[in-house]
């Protein structure tokens, strides 16, 4: 068929949003954050039914360099429940329905930038999704948060400035074309030897922007500013969704544009990439007094994880399951930020104000260390198969000192992540009764993602490794 | 068959979920509920071991719906896997009465037991690993919430270690997933390494090994976790988690890479040898009585990592003979010392005195216990040891002498905690002290049974063991 599933799926998350926007004009912001969620879960369905009915275009087997539509559904998913879990700023708070509008804008920008296969519809639809981030974290009205959207914003600014130079040196080096495949010819095949290195030089610029959306090491400045101050909810989605698709998508230019096999530059750069990430990401969380500071480091450095997949031989599988579950991780500990702020009108969101929180809050406690042992990659939990898949791709490529750095920095994390479990579970609390609410969407959505975590990790061990590749229609 | 096997990882996590969802508020339900499933699987081990044995040498096989082995109990497992049950029953019987969370308490030591039976009985890479991995939790959650004064402290260290250790050998894992295209244990060994991938494979896989036994230097969390932890997790810990490494040394790094083990002999022999007399130098200049044994185990696994680089038959059989006595035996001094520390809230040696007189019962299963650490004919400790310096006379000759040093030293630190504490004037804060009840009689006596059982018939051990390590013995070029 001609339409494409992950083009149905970017269409109906717009679709959300411009009904979000309507709604929020002529009726309430309720009904506008419905209708928001609305398209967003749709394109999440849209996702799946193309999955069961391989006749609709997309095949079950999601390489890189086929359609994406399972990852695509993913990120709207990780979207819906970002949204859901937020619930209550449409149904209590003064927030208006643009909020839930942006979101959907952003999604349908983020689903869209993995459809592409051109530079040109890739930047555009990667700056649809970025203007709304921006505008989302400004929305927070707060002085803090409008100062790190202004951040946000310049070096958004700034790494699409390079994209553009970069885009203008390959459009020049590759004879006049800005399609993924035909960089790739001309990287195979220079029309003279002088262009290989301009054609180098122009994807690296590229990779300036992919691994600034993405949060990578050396343009991760923004993002914990920028988690700390948005909203809860903004946060959270901005750590998940957007971040999953901007992962795959610089994984598709570097595998489909780059010409990874030609010339060892590609797997270097992303090694360097790689590397610094982890580093950078590990350590400066270990220092992090703020929970969702330490998340925005920590999340530096999953990127990290994320691109060694990129060194392996395979057509870069591992990092469609290693994003979206580090997607659904982050998001529940974003969310489990959002529960406890929600109900501890105290907790001025350090990682020591969360002191005792498993006595108070069990469920919570519980479901947030589900989400950081994820993160840290422990076995059980999802995140241990996501590491082991991308480890497992650098190592049978013959990066094995790429996987002992990863490890490596898997044990720092232990220092940031174990943490907050400490604080949480090993430590009375100060013995201040604090008020108690009921559960709300926040923990709601919290809970069902570590549970959905445990399932992942814990399947598995039972069904075989294979199980994975399946659900993610990878087989 | 397979069901029986599943069923002794299954049967504790069950008991887990009950004894967690029993909760707190009902802590005599959660108890005996944890009682209950600890004796279970102590006579499901039982059974299951009898069956193993009966069988061929391949042992009870669990095997995947797609096909695969899962867990398998053969002649290496065996041993290891009853010990654990034994100690389970042993560390539920002795947090009896804990007041903090005791539903909590009880499901993670059920957890701990069934992610540790786990660690022996896998026929998996990935299944090993994630057993591997999941032992921490438990453990650093007894420790931190159960344990004494500096629990976080030392909670964090021991999963630090051990994490850094264990992602290391996740990294040698990978390798042999990698280089063999199949996670199931027997088809990577059969299948075999290149010399160079074998050699990064053996050094990955003891880093992590090396960490869990744990290998002097890298034994500095040991002391902390060991006193720090609640007597059951203190129980566990030297009891079981330590066998862990040398068993993952055994059962992988040595088929698995046989000609590194061959050349990295000498390195683990050094290693070993330097635990031996260090830890027991250490033993000697404590104060604190928990510590003291804590540092022991420092120097028992010494000869477990000495017999392992011997790698003969008969030494590898010794490892596994020493893994268990040191099993019973620490469960047995940290067993009492805990007690000790429940009725006098002190730990310093220098306290104490003459407790033999107060506390009849409990000085006899002290001077029990530590006679067992010295080494006694007649009890666990004396065959494994015996037998790995005999066979390390053999592959290192007079370098033996200073492992001779290091048993001198081990009936020197032995002794004399049993003077300082035992006999001597009896100080009068002690008199009054109650002797062991009912309950803690019943942990002991399994433990003095073990230790008598095993002194005056290590075949019990050996002839289970025998025909794995004559295989992997094979493989490293010996007989």
């Amino acid at each position: 068929m001609a339409v494409s599933a992950i083009l149905v799926e970017a269409g109906l998350a717009f679709a959300g949003a411009v009904v979000a926007m309507a709604l929020d004009a002529f009726a309430s912001r309720r009904a506008a954050a419905w209708g928001a969620l609305a398209g967003l879960a749709l394109a999440a369905a849209a996702g799946a039914v193309s999955w069961f009915l391989p006749g609709l275009g997309v095949g079950r087997v999601a390489i890189i360099g086929s359609s994406l539509a399972s990852t695509g559904a993913a990120v709207a998913l990780l979207a819906a429940l970002a949204l859901a879990g937020g619930w209550r700023r449409f149904a209590h708070g003064v927030r208006g329905g643009e909020a839930a509008a942006l979101v959907a804008v952003s999604t349908a920008g983020a689903i869209g930038s993995l459809w592409a296969r051109d530079l040109v519809t890739l930047l555009v639809l990667l700056e649809v999704m970025g203007l709304a981030g921006y505008a989302m974290v400004a929305l927070a009205g707060t002085a803090p948060a409008r100062e790190s959207a202004m951040k946000y914003f310049v070096q958004g600014a700034i790494a699409t400035g390079f994209a553009v130079f970069g885009l203008g040196v390959l459009y020049a080096a590759s004879g006049g074309t800005v399609a993924y495949a035909g960089i790739l010819a001309a990287v195979e095949q220079p029309a003279f030897a002088a262009l290989a290195r301009p054609l180098l030089a122009g994807g690296a610029l590229v990779l300036v922007t992919l691994g600034f959306k993405v949060g990578a090491f050396p343009m991760h400045s923004w993002a914990p500013d920028v988690y700390e101050t948005a909203e809860v909810a903004d946060a959270a989605y901005l750590a998940s969704a957007p971040k999953v698709a901007a992962m795959v998508a610089l994984a598709v230019f570097v595998l489909t544009a780059l010409g990874r096999d030609v010339s060892p530059a590609p797997r270097v750069l992303v090694a360097v990439l790689c590397t610094g990430s982890i580093v950078v990401g590990n350590f400066a969380a270990l220092s992090q007094m703020s929970l969702r500071r330490m998340l925005a480091y920590s999340g530096i450095a999953q990127v990290g994880y994320a691109l060694v997949a990129l060194t392996g031989a395979d057509r870069g599988q591992a990092i469609l399951i290693f994003a979206p579950l580090y997607g659904l991780a982050a998001l529940g500990a974003f969310l489990a930020a959002q529960a406890v702020g929600e109900t501890e009108s105290g907790w001025d969101g350090s990682v020591a104000g969360l002191s005792g929180l498993a006595a108070r809050r069990p469920a919570l406690a519980a479901a947030l260390s589900v989400c950081l042992l994820s993160m840290m990659g422990l076995p059980l939990t999802a995140g241990f198969f996501a590491k082991f898949l991308v480890f497992a791709a650098a190592v049978g490529a013959g990066y094995t000192w790429l996987a002992v750095v990863g490890v490596l920095g898997s044990v720092v994390s232990f220092g940031y992540y174990g943490r907050v479990i400490l604080v949480m579970y090993f430590e009375e609390g100060d013995g201040t009764p604090r008020p108690q609410a009921t559960a709300r969407p926040a923990s709601r959505v919290t809970g069902a993602i570590a549970i959905v975590l445990v399932i992942v990790g814990v399947a598995p061990v039972f069904a075989g490794i294979n199980w994975l590749m399946t659900i993610m229609g990878l087989r | 068959m397979a069901v029986l096997v599943t069923s002794l990882v299954l049967l504790p996590l069950a008991g887990a979920l009950a004894t967690w969802l029993a909760g707190n508020s009902a802590p005599r339900i959660a108890r005996v509920a944890a009682l209950a499933t600890a004796l279970a699987e102590a006579g499901l081990v039982t059974f299951a071991v009898v069956v193993a044995s009966s069988r061929s040498v391949a042992g009870l096989v669990a095997t995947r719906a797609s096909g695969g082995v899962l867990l398998r109990l053969d002649g290496l497992a065996g041993p290891l896997v009853a010990l654990t049950a034994v100690l389970g029953v042993v560390a539920v019987l002795a947090s009896w009465r804990i007041r903090k969370r005791p539903g909590a308490h009880f499901a993670m030591l059920l957890a701990l037991q069934a992610a540790v039976t786990a660690v022996f009985l896998a026929g998996d890479l990935i299944v090993f690993y994630v057993a591997w991995e999941a032992v921490l939790l438990p453990m650093f959650f007894l420790i931190g919430v159960w344990g004494h004064e500096k629990r976080r402290h030392a909670a964090m260290k021991f999963f630090a270690y051990t994490f850094a250790g264990s992602a290391l050998m996740l990294v040698g894992l990978i390798l042999v997933v990698a280089n063999t295209g199949t996670t199931s244990i027997a088809q990577a060994v059969a299948k075999g390494l290149d010399p160079r991938t074998a050699t990064l494979v053996f050094w990955l896989l003891a880093a992590g090994f090396a960490v869990k036994i744990p290998v002097w230097p890298l034994h500095t969390w040991l002391p902390d976790a060991h006193v720090e932890a609640p007597t059951a997790g203190s129980i566990m810990l030297a009891g079981v988690l330590l066998k862990m490494g040398g068993y993952g040394f055994i059962r992988f790094a040595l088929p698995l890479a046989p000609a590194t083990a061959h050349a990295a002999a000498p390195v683990l022999a050094t290693l070993g040898i330097v635990a031996i007399v260090y830890g027991a130098l250490m033993a000697l200049a404590q104060t604190d009585l928990k510590r003291l044994v804590a540092y022991s185990s420092v120097a028992h696994m010494g000869f477990v990592v000495l017999a392992i680089s011997i790698g003969s038959k008969l030494a590898l059989t010794a490892a596994v003979l020493v893994m268990v006595a040191h099993g019973l035996t620490s469960a047995l001094l940290f067993l009492l010392v805990g007690l000790l520390q429940d009725r006098t809230h002190t730990r310093d040696i220098a306290r104490f005195g003459g407790l033999l007189r107060a506390v009849p019962g409990w000085g006899t299963a002290l001077t029990f216990g530590l006679l067992a650490s010295l080494g006694l004919p007649g009890l666990a400790g004396f065959p494994g040891e015996v037998a790995s310096m005999l066979e390390g006379f053999r592959a290192y000759g007079w370098w033996m002498t200073v492992v001779a040093v290091g048993v001198v030293l081990a009936g020197a630190y032995n002794l004399r905690a049993l003077r300082r504490v035992a006999h001597g004037p009896l100080a009068d804060e002690w008199r009054s002290m109650r002797d062991l009840d009912l309950r803690e009689t019943l942990a002991i006596v399994p433990l003095v049974i073990g230790i008598v059982a095993l002194g005056v018939w290590p075949s019990l051990v050996s002839s289970a063991v025998a025909s794995v390590a004559e295989t992997i013995a094979k493989m490293l070029g010996g007989g």
